[in-house]
């Protein structure tokens, strides 16, 4: 089970870094297509479609190496047992909230799967809404993880600071 | 909306990860709306990630870390060095003017601080410098990257108030240059009474500096075909994330002649944390968004704040006070998102620029990288250098009124501001 997740990690990492790199790729050519009077309406589109999925991929990533941006203020002054049921209240708010995009998503991704993609009809607007539940489902697991951890006795503390400004 | 905020703050000091308290925070609203759809929030989420001018900032992220592998640091660091090795403060010179020149090629403020530290910092604590200085001079050092273009700030703040980013970017140049000169001049009052000299021992030869300026060119060059491609509508502010990246690699592998495989890929992978981050905060910030154009929260403070002033000067800086305050514990990118739907209908109302209040948020904004207790580039230098807190917070303070004088005098002489963004794209 352990190694099956660490493929899957894995697996996870080098599938966003391929989407970055075709969204470079396409918003690139795209350009160059235009300027050349050949504009592919189409790249814009696959970039947007691949951002969705990547931007998911990449917060299950940032969440599970603590780098998601937090403010530490009051946990850094309690005491290691508040600080721990902190962490925990936390961990079963944010999984309540990430079971419900799972939930709500995948269920809008169904009702809606016959509206198509940037008019493009044989691709379904579904395939773009499935990243948020996917990546809803990532994130969670990557909680229960996190759960897991604190209950037995390692301290999952939560970030590292981050900006991009 | 009461009730969201009020979710949002407990979420906030519980220590819950912003972008998760921005979301289910949003989501409050909801719960006490039951007539609107529980699809929605899902909706603005992902409609958010369809928004193809915020493609341009995982992009940019990507370029900032390739960066370092692409020779572009080491050229630019002999230039810096040769340009200012002769002024009082030695390396804290060579710094400020290596994160001007840097500037030009990334747009994010945390990874300049960090990579300027890396490259920097022990070098400046081996010659001498206390390390509350170093840490002070390296971390406000990065306030040029957002400032002068490209920088990610403007693209957040041009695509959530519909703002031309060309236009944006143009408004950075003269105020980047002017942050420069007063860094530079803090830098070399205060070095007088520490007793910092300068770096060379005697002036570069006009061969030394013409093989420098040649070394950096690829560097210096991007920020100006950056500008010329956007004014000619070569490509759109949406394209140039892409662009930065290709050329990044293009001058990495055939200028430079240093970039390889390996550490390309080690670039993508470092990227995709800090893309991750930026990305779920803003995707999530939709749902927090809805609720507060549902109320009609803007028209409720213009309508408290027409009340109290007529003053278009007195309404900014009453606005970047409070961006300042927010800023010491609030995360720079996370107010531009949260506050830039709030103010810009106000300032507006006003007759102020969006472009000339752009540029002055922004840089308040990331002012509030800075300053303690909460500032993410304070977090970084400080962690590299093992610099307290309280030692940086007490010898950076020189840098802090610097920085403050200046954006005082960005709000009241918006001219400094839109004069080159009027003479490159006609008065708007």
């Amino acid at each position: 089970m352990g190694r099956l997740y660490d493929r899957l990690c894995a697996a996870e990492a080098v599938l966003a870094g391929t989407l970055l790199v075709l969204m470079v790729a396409l918003i690139f050519l795209g350009g160059v297509a235009r300027v050349l009077g050949y504009p592919l309406n189409w790249s814009t589109d696959f970039a947007t479609a691949f951002f969705a999925w990547a931007c998911f991929f990449c917060a299950d990533i940032a969440w599970r190496r603590n780098s998601l941006m937090a403010i530490e203020l009051l946990p850094r002054r309690l005491p290691d047992a508040g600080r721990k049921v902190l962490r925990l209240a936390n961990y079963a708010i944010i999984s309540g909230f990430l079971a419900y995009l799972m939930v709500m998503g995948t269920w809008l991704a169904w009702t809606s799967r016959v509206r198509s993609f940037q008019g493009i009809p044989e691709i379904s607007y579904s395939w773009v809404t499935m990243s948020l539940p996917v990546g809803g489902a990532l994130l969670l697991a990557t909680t229960f993880l996190k759960v897991r951890d604190e209950l037995r006795g390692i301290d999952t503390g939560t970030t590292a600071a981050q900006d991009v400004l | 909306m009461v009730w969201v905020l009020v979710a949002f703050t407990v979420f906030l000091l519980m220590g819950m990860p912003v972008a998760f308290a921005i979301g289910i925070a949003g989501c409050v609203f909801f719960l006490q709306h039951p007539e609107l759809p529980s699809t929605i929030p899902i909706q603005l989420t992902i409609s958010q990630t369809q928004n193809f001018a915020l493609l341009a900032v995982p992009l940019f992220i990507l370029a900032g870390n390739m960066m370092n592998n692409a020779g572009i640091t080491t050229n630019l660091l002999k230039l810096a060095t040769v340009l200012t090795g002769r002024l009082r403060g030695g390396l804290a010179q060579t710094s400020i003017a290596l994160s001007t020149l840097m500037s030009g090629v990334t747009g994010s403020s945390i990874a300049d601080a960090a990579m300027n530290t890396r490259l920097l910092g022990f070098e400046m604590l081996k010659r001498g410098f206390s390390k509350g200085y170093a840490a002070g001079v390296l971390s406000y050092g990065s306030l040029l990257a957002p400032i002068i273009p490209p920088g990610i700030g403007f693209i957040l703040y041009g695509t959530v108030g519909q703002v031309s980013i060309g236009r944006l970017f143009a408004a950075g140049i003269i105020p980047g240059f002017l942050l420069w000169a007063a860094l530079a001049l803090t830098i070399s009052l205060t070095a007088r009474r520490r007793g910092y000299e300068p770096e060379l021992k005697k002036a570069p030869t006009p061969k030394e500096i013409a093989l420098a300026c040649w070394g950096g060119l690829w560097a210096i060059l991007f920020p100006v075909i950056l500008l010329a491609g956007l004014r000619f509508g070569i490509f759109t502010p949406s394209e140039i994330g892409a662009f930065a990246v290709v050329y990044t690699v293009v001058i990495g592998l055939f200028a430079y002649r240093v970039l390889k495989a390996a550490t390309l890929r080690e670039a993508i992978e470092g990227s995709l944390v800090d893309i991750g981050g930026v990305m779920f905060l803003l995707a999530l910030s939709a749902i927090f968004g809805y609720g507060i154009v549902f109320e009609r929260v803007p028209e409720a403070i213009s309508g408290w704040v027409l009340d109290l002033t007529d003053s278009p000067s007195v309404v900014m800086a009453l606005i970047v006070i409070l961006i300042l305050l927010a800023g010491t514990f609030m995360d720079g990118a996370v107010l531009i998102i949260m506050l830039t739907p709030i103010f810009l209908p106000l300032v507006t109302q006003y007759g102020i620029d969006p472009v000339h209040f752009g540029l002055v948020f922004i840089m308040a904004a990331t002012i509030g990288n800075y300053t303690p207790p909460v500032g993410a580039a304070m977090f970084v230098v400080c962690q590299i250098l093992r610099c307290p807190i309280g030692v940086y917070t007490r010898e950076s303070m020189p840098f802090l009124i610097a920085v403050s004088a200046l954006t005082l005098v960005l709000i009241f002489v918006p001219e400094i501001v839109l004069w080159v963004p009027n003479l490159i794209f006609g008065k708007g």
